[in-house]
């Protein structure tokens, strides 16, 4: 929790600001989408090594 | 006991895959949304098993914050919708489940946040089995031979056991 409390990233931080639900998710085949109201889905994308 | 445990078999041979979800969810104050997840492509199925929601903390201050205008209603394709506070007994626990999720009949989540005051952030697990959908009717069959075969011990006359639907399977 302590690493995503520190991922107030600007994207982030604008959702929350716009009283948006951010959804954060690593790099998936599932797919999220939104149905009603405001979210905003963030995909975190696993670097390639 | 799980059922990636009771799926192994299938796992093994190919046939289902064993995998898990993790999300964080921020909601900000006064907020609801829904949405709908699955899987991204058609002829899929999510069979999800378990699922563990995360202790609510406090967005802006990372404090752990219980309150059950914190929550969320979800349903599933045999799933009735219902209502999970984020509260202590719910949270940090494993939830059974047996409900699948589609392209076509997605699972949907629905968030609230009915505090006025506190960004709420917390995050949720689903472990999961996925298979093709052409493969269901046969991981069904599969799943109640072992129903069957608890139900039936001791009996004479045990039918379909989970070995006769391995054997079947791999045939197949």
């Amino acid at each position: 929790m302590v690493v995503l409390l520190s991922l107030k990233n600007e994207e982030i931080a604008k959702a929350v600001k716009d009283g948006k639900v951010v959804i954060l998710k690593a790099d998936t085949p599932s797919k999220i989408m939104p149905s009603t109201g405001k979210v905003v889905v963030i995909t975190i994308k696993r670097s390639e090594t | 006991m799980n059922m990636a445990f009771w799926l192994a078999p299938l796992i093994r041979i190919g046939k289902a895959k064993h995998w898990k979800e993790t999300f964080y969810v921020i909601l900000p104050p006064n907020t609801s949304t829904a949405v709908r997840w699955g899987p991204r492509q058609y002829g899929r199925v999510y069979h999800v098993y378990k699922l563990r929601l995360g202790t609510p903390r406090n967005y802006n201050t990372g404090e752990v914050t219980y309150n059950d205008k914190i929550y969320l209603w979800m349903r599933g394709k045999e799933m009735e919708w219902h209502w999970h506070p984020l509260l202590e007994s719910v949270t940090g626990t494993d939830i059974p489940m047996d409900t699948t999720a589609t392209q076509r009949d997605p699972m949907i989540i629905e968030y609230h946040n009915d505090t006025t005051d506190t960004t709420v952030v917390f995050d949720m697990t689903f472990h999961i089995v996925e298979y093709n959908e052409v493969d269901e009717r046969l991981i069904q069959e599969f799943m109640r031979g072992f129903i069957n075969y608890f139900l039936g011990y001791g009996k004479i006359g045990v039918v379909p056991t989970p070995e006769r639907m391995i054997k079947k399977l791999i045939r197949w």
